[in-house]
């Protein structure tokens, strides 16, 4: 099943908040970048989800493990969140037909800050793809 | 030692079904069960969220135990048996893998011996129309590696499209035990446990 159109993108957002968010605020930022990167996928071209995963980790330790197989359905997640948190690291696996990497990396990134923009958020972007991982701030563009 | 492989399709829902079976394995079988989970990503998601849940998990990322970590499996699987001693290994691939072609990197193993081996393909009832146009082949040869198919997310089709599901696999000449099931909903498992160590 590992044909010509199929890649896997590998990518870890870090997003602080300046006000310490709730555990349901962080489950559907989580859910709702993951559901977001499916519907840009599609719409931008893949012909096949395969899967679209992420595991979300807050200040406690605790995480959300979430992930998304259609453009049409919503994130499934699993896992506890308690109290709340001015931290997220969420890491990132897309497993999709039709696009190519830096389509579904800028796909990633657009998503995040759609999702985060506004919210008093900073975020950062890294490409888990390369040995010495690369970074970059939110708002800064770059290429691979 | 046996060995119980769970391959499938991405996204059919192999973490859910090995988490949602997993203890009741332990428990009924008394087994002492290790995981080796292979993502095909640079980061593996699918070992956090087992470790995550208290099993014992051997993490084998970026790749796939079919083709370029197949070597790479064996030895772990080595290690695996020779550190833990376990009653039962259950190997999780990535869902692009080729079941077979895992079941002949595993006659090259050497080490503690294996007693049985059972292949498990999960199926997505949901995504399985998308899934046989668009992969029809692959999606094939998983089916014919099977021992046992488990025809899941069974809550999100309706009995008539599942009817059809069956039919369409058992028409393509699989010989394979067949059950539908829901890993998330839990209907059927105790038929799924039977099926993978009965």
């Amino acid at each position: 099943m590992i044909t010509d159109d199929f890649v896997a993108y590998a990518g870890k957002v870090h997003a602080h908040f300046d006000r310490a968010k709730e555990p349901d605020e962080i489950r559907s930022l989580v859910s709702s970048t993951i559901s977001m990167v499916a519907k840009e996928c599609m719409k931008d071209g893949a012909h096949l989800i395969g899967h679209i995963k992420c595991i979300a980790e807050v200040d406690s330790g605790k995480y959300i493990a979430c992930s998304v197989v259609s453009a049409e359905n919503d994130a499934m997640c699993r896992g506890e969140l308690d109290g709340s948190s001015k931290n997220l690291n969420l890491i990132l696996n897309v497993l999709i037909y039709g696009l190519d990497k830096p389509k579904v990396e800028a796909i990633v990134v657009r998503s995040a800050k759609s999702v985060f923009h506004g919210k008093s958020t900073h975020v950062k972007f890294e490409n888990l793809e390369f040995e010495g991982h690369e970074h970059c701030e939110d708002g800064h563009e770059h290429d691979h | 030692m046996d060995l119980l492989l769970i391959s499938g399709f991405l996204g059919s829902g192999k973490t859910t079904m090995v988490l949602s079976t997993i203890d009741e394995i332990t428990k009924r079988k008394h087994k002492k069960v290790v995981v080796i989970v292979n993502d095909f990503g640079k980061i593996g998601i699918d070992g956090k969220v087992m470790e995550k849940y208290g099993l014992k998990v051997k993490e084998m990322p970026s790749g796939c135990i079919c083709c370029t970590l197949g070597s790479d499996l064996l030895t772990t699987l080595r290690d695996v048996a020779e550190s833990f001693k376990p009653d039962l290994v259950v190997i999780e691939p990535t869902g692009v893998a080729d079941p077979e072609a895992i079941h002949g990197t595993l006659k090259l193993y050497v080490g503690p011996p294996i007693e049985s081996t059972k292949i498990v393909i999960i199926v997505d009832a949901e995504r399985y129309e998308v899934i046989a146009k668009a992969l029809e082949r692959p999606l094939k040869n998983q089916l014919k590696a099977a021992q046992v198919i488990i025809l899941n997310k069974m809550d999100r089709v309706s009995p008539e499209v599942l009817a059809g599901i069956e039919a369409r696999i058992m028409e393509s000449g699989v010989k394979a035990k067949i059950i539908p099931a829901s890993a998330t909903e839990g209907t059927n498992l105790d038929k799924v446990v039977e099926a993978m160590v009965g």
